[in-house]
């Protein structure tokens, strides 16, 4: 496969606020990124964080209203996607950007063998016949290593794990060059979690396919992605390589999040967590998002909302206190 | 005299297909003021053994003493005097809690169920009390579970289970449900809670990260059975059951560096309907001999002191000298 | 505060908002405030409000007693003096039909409420105790409701006379099986929720678990049902009354009205329309504010 270097998606400046009955939640507020044909990049925050509004932009499924979208655009290709028309953004999704989602169960369609529904959404993109749907089909059945005997099965005979790996099947069946994976693997034990991991890792290399991968887990983070992003408040309040992230965090929160999460190796008597609540998204503050939850938050910060600053190249933090790495 | 000493505790449910061994042969102690996790991935039977021991079941054989008195068998009014002193913390913070009632009426449900609280002022006040404990802030007295997020509604459900002064609480995966850096803060209040009123817990979870931090021995389960017991800093050192490497190989670790080599497991997890005598790990087991698959159930031998394996080829595939 | 709101997004803030956030508010009063944002169900309110204060107020509402014949009056057409006419007796028919909605009213609300007592209570133990219990109460419930119940109504009325004590008794005892059944189907939705085993953990006993947290949790679908309910049995009084084993003249039920007025169909229409129009009015009341609370109490539908 070809190398690019033009990105395969990228959002810019997107602002995304809905309508709930409580008052309007501001779900993203001003996020920009882009994926290269070869990235997989991961999106981290906690719940509410906005991670999943992200992703359903970037598939323009975001129903409108509630949603609005402020400002700021996706573009899949090079091309804005707001501009498409409804048909056009059906044959982008699935044939450019694919997405799967945290819970495999309701993904299925329970009374159609798992096989016809690959073949189904084949046939959907590609000019083919029945038969030659039903083998590829089949091709990718045996690629997400499950045996061609099950074919026919319905998704209920399926454990949890294998109908994760029919998802992603279909996702990947018009070879699409973004698959958007939104926490893949939460709803499954870790030595499932493991494989499908490991499985997805291996097809996005066969494949050449980007990846971006929206999870809450650090952990998973650093075992597959080589980008990622620290999303609060539907803020990217820090991004960056992984080594970036891992090896250097500046940003509070997400040494906060490092914090947090018991060490295997190590052995801590008290854990460091961040203090106070989430966020309330409907009331967010005109200056930093995490002043409230941050230890070292000062008049300044409470002045204006922070910009993102590079502080290595590539490595982006949005804190005041975000200094020039020395090396 | 342990707090809890549970011996051969079996739970079987009759499903359609036959009958469904969700915990098998189970024993082991707990000391007070000590804290026990137990381990496994989904349908292990853990949260199981947790309303066995509990008595939201009754248990098909085997015994549960506490403080000495089997509650496994007593009959059901006697048990009733004996629950205050044995509660539980639930898994969903968002399902356990009645989304009819008050923070307050929450709170206080307890405390009026054995009447321990003579007069309406003395129930304010304990609730008061606890919601302090719990760093809950009273101005949330009069709200609804609903309106509260996941680790504020985890503190109502701590502070329910420490209404009526336990001795001995299980906590039923008390963090899964939450974020990262509200796991952490309910985490450390349950470490607090431990030091301050001498608890003893029970924590049953499945996330190893956990599990090590807050335990001072583990349990791994695997289809209903104990595989493997040690104390927490031992097992994540030496972990010998072939199933326990996995596990803990499969942890995501949220570090670049030092990453564990996966060992991978093949195939699903076998059914636990109707399970035949012989090492349940056998179909998964990258050890496995015709051995395991005909033997019978390995029985958890004392490999080191105070660490407990039911493997048949433990020495062999760890290389330890023969014990027995 | 807010971070990016546009001054569109802000005026729908303020309108979303108006009110002050829905806060501090259970499913219960959210569900309320769903409610009375319907335009269906604030109708059917309305119709009800409206019938229930004419029976309450009907001596101040009419000069005329229902019982006051007045031969020289008789068969009259509607005019000023008698709005809806005069039947054969000449009586008023307003008068009638006001004080109508006296006797069906509560009559129709009794019988609903007594099925709601027996089969209620049957329907959570079954639901609760499960098992040989929920057999046996179901299968007992099954025969019950195998017999039509307007026939029971009717035999058991015809066995202990016409009068409002028995009419209630009958028509309830048609509504049971349906009323359980409605029990144990909410109770069975909520039973296996995490807060019933929290409180059992806790030492609960049955009586509080199923009265302070299964039923207060089960009662969406129950007060539809109870809703629905009303209507049908408005219809069943009113229907006993009119082929004979009701309420018997000279009391002014609107289906012994609806039943005298018959005989002067092709000559009188007046005297059967306005009895219809009365039970129409109650039975649309009733199935409106259902319809309502079926969109107010399914979350879904926010």
């Amino acid at each position: 496969m070809e190398k690019k270097t033009t990105p395969i998606a990228k959002v810019d400046d997107l602002v995304i606020h809905y309508e709930t009955r409580d008052g309007v939640v501001e779900a993203v507020n001003g996020v920009s990124f882009e994926i290269l044909p070869a990235d997989t990049f991961g999106l981290v925050g906690e719940t509410g964080a906005g991670k999943t509004t992200i992703a359903l932009a970037m598939m323009g499924l975001l129903p409108y209203p509630p949603t609005h979208i402020i400002r700021g655009k996706v573009e899949i290709d090079g091309e804005d996607i707001a501009k498409k028309s409804k048909n056009d953004m059906r044959a982008i999704r699935g044939k450019k950007v694919s997405m799967i989602f945290q819970d495999p169960m309701t993904a299925l369609n329970p009374v159609v063998g798992i096989g016809d529904q690959i073949a189904e959404v084949i046939l959907l993109h590609e000019r083919c016949t029945k038969e030659e749907a039903q083998k590829k089909a089949l091709d990718m059945l045996q690629m997400v290593g499950i045996r061609p005997e099950r074919y026919k099965d319905y998704p209920h005979q399926l454990s949890g794990g294998m109908k994760q790996r029919v998802v992603i099947a279909i996702a990947l069946a018009c070879n699409p060059e973004l698959l958007i994976a939104d926490e893949p693997t939460t709803a499954l034990d870790v030595t499932i979690q493991a494989q499908v991991l490991d499985m997805i890792k291996d097809l996005r290399d066969r494949f050449g396919t980007a990846l971006m991968l929206i999870t809450h887990d650090l952990g998973i983070v650093a075992d597959i992605c080589n980008k990622c992003a620290v999303v609060y408040a539907g803020e990217i309040v820090e991004i960056g390589t992984v080594e970036d992230i891992f090896d250097r965090p500046q940003h509070p929160y997400t040494l906060g999040l490092f914090a947090s999460i018991p060490s295997l190796d190590k052995d801590v008597e008290r854990l460091q967590p961040v203090k106070g609540q989430i966020i309330d998204p409907t009331d967010l503050p005109p200056y930093c998002s995490f002043c409230d939850r941050c230890d070292r938050c000062t008049e300044q910060c409470r002045a204006a909302d922070p910009k993102l600053v590079e502080v290595s190249p590539g490595h982006f933090v949005k804190c005041i206190f975000a200094r020039k790495e020395a090396d | 005299m342990a707090l809890l000493e549970v011996e051969h505790l079996k739970q079987y449910f009759p499903v359609s297909k036959g009958l469904l061994h969700a915990v098998d042969d189970v024993s082991f102690t707990l000391e007070k003021g000590k804290t026990l996790g137990v381990v496994g991935e989904s349908g292990c039977g853990k949260s199981t053994l947790g309303k066995t021991i509990i008595r939201l079941l009754d248990p098909t054989a085997g015994t549960v003493r506490f403080e000495g008195q089997d509650i496994a068998k007593m009959p059901a009014r006697e048990f009733h005097k004996i629950r205050p002193d044995i509660q539980m913390i639930f898994q969903d913070p968002y399902a356990s809690l009645d989304p009819r009632l008050s923070i307050r009426e929450l709170i206080a449900e307890p405390m009026r169920i054995y009447k321990t609280q003579p007069t309406k002022e003395a129930l304010n006040r304990r609730v008061d009390e606890l919601m302090d404990t719990v760093s809950l802030a009273k101005r949330f007295e009069n709200s609804y579970p609903h309106e509260l997020d996941g680790g504020r509604r985890q503190r109502i459900g701590i502070a329910r289970a420490l209404a009526l002064n336990p001795k001995l609480i299980v906590c039923d995966e008390p963090v899964s449900a939450l974020d990262v850096s509200i796991q952490a803060q309910v985490l450390n209040l349950l470490q607090d809670l431990q030091k301050e009123l001498g608890l003893t817990y029970i924590f049953i979870t499945h996330d190893m990260s956990v599990v090590k931090h807050i335990s001072d021995d583990i349990i791994v389960m695997y289809l209903g059975q104990i595989v493997e017991k040690a104390p927490a800093k031992v097992l994540f050192q030496q972990h010998w059951h072939p199933y326990t490497k996995a596990l803990l190989s499969a942890i995501p670790v949220p570090s670049l560096h030092n990453r564990p080599q996966r060992v991978l497991l093949q195939g699903e997890l076998s059914s636990p309907i109707n399970p035949k005598d012989t090492c349940r790990f056998a179909g998964r087991c990258a050890y496995c001999t015709e051995a395991c698959k005909n033997g019978k159930t390995p029985a958890l031998r004392e490999i080191a002191p105070d660490h407990f394996v039911a493997c048949h080829r433990v020495q062999e595939i760890n290389a330890l000298p023969d014990a027995t | 505060m807010a971070k990016n709101l546009t001054p569109e997004m802000q005026k729908i803030n303020a309108r979303r908002t108006k009110h002050g956030k829905v806060r501090q508010s259970t499913p219960g009063k959210e569900a309320w405030l769903r409610l009375i944002r319907n335009k269906v169900a604030i109708l059917g309110m309305i119709i009800l409000i409206l019938l229930a204060l004419v029976a309450i107020l009907a001596p101040v509402l009419t000069p005329y007693g229902f019982d006051e014949v007045n031969m020289k009056d008789k068969l009259q057409f509607p005019s000023a003096k008698h709005p809806f006419g005069t039947d054969q007796l000449g009586r008023d028919m307003l008068t009638r039909c006001i004080y109508g909605t006296r006797i069906t009213m509560p009559i129709a609300i009794f019988a609903v409420l007594f099925a709601i007592l027996v089969g209620g209570v049957l329907g959570i133990i079954a639901a609760y105790f499960g098992g040989t219990v929920d057999n046996t109460i179901m299968r007992i419930i099954d025969i019950w409701g195998s017999i039509p119940g307007i026939m029971l109504a009717i035999a058991i009325v015809a066995c202990l006379g016409n009068n409002e004590t028995v009419l209630v008794i009958g028509l309830s005892m048609g509504a049971v099986p349906n009323m359980a059944r409605t029990f144990r189907g909410a109770i069975f939705t909520v039973i296996d929720s995490d807060y019933v085993e929290s409180s059992k953990a806790m030492g609960a006993s049955n009586f509080r678990i199923m009265f302070r947290h299964l039923v207060p949790n089960a009662v969406g679908p129950v007060i539809l049902a109870i809703v629905g309910l009303l209507g049908v049995e408005v219809l069943c009084v009113s229907a006993l009354s009119f082929v004979g084993v009701g309420i018997s003249p000279p009391t002014p039920e609107w289906g012994s009205l609806l039943s005298t007025g018959r005989q002067y169909l092709s000559s009188h229409a007046y005297l059967c329309l306005f009895p219809g129009i009365m039970i129409m009015l109650a039975v649309l009341g009733f199935n409106l504010l259902g319809d309502g609370l079926r969109d107010a109490l399914d979350p879904r539908l926010k």
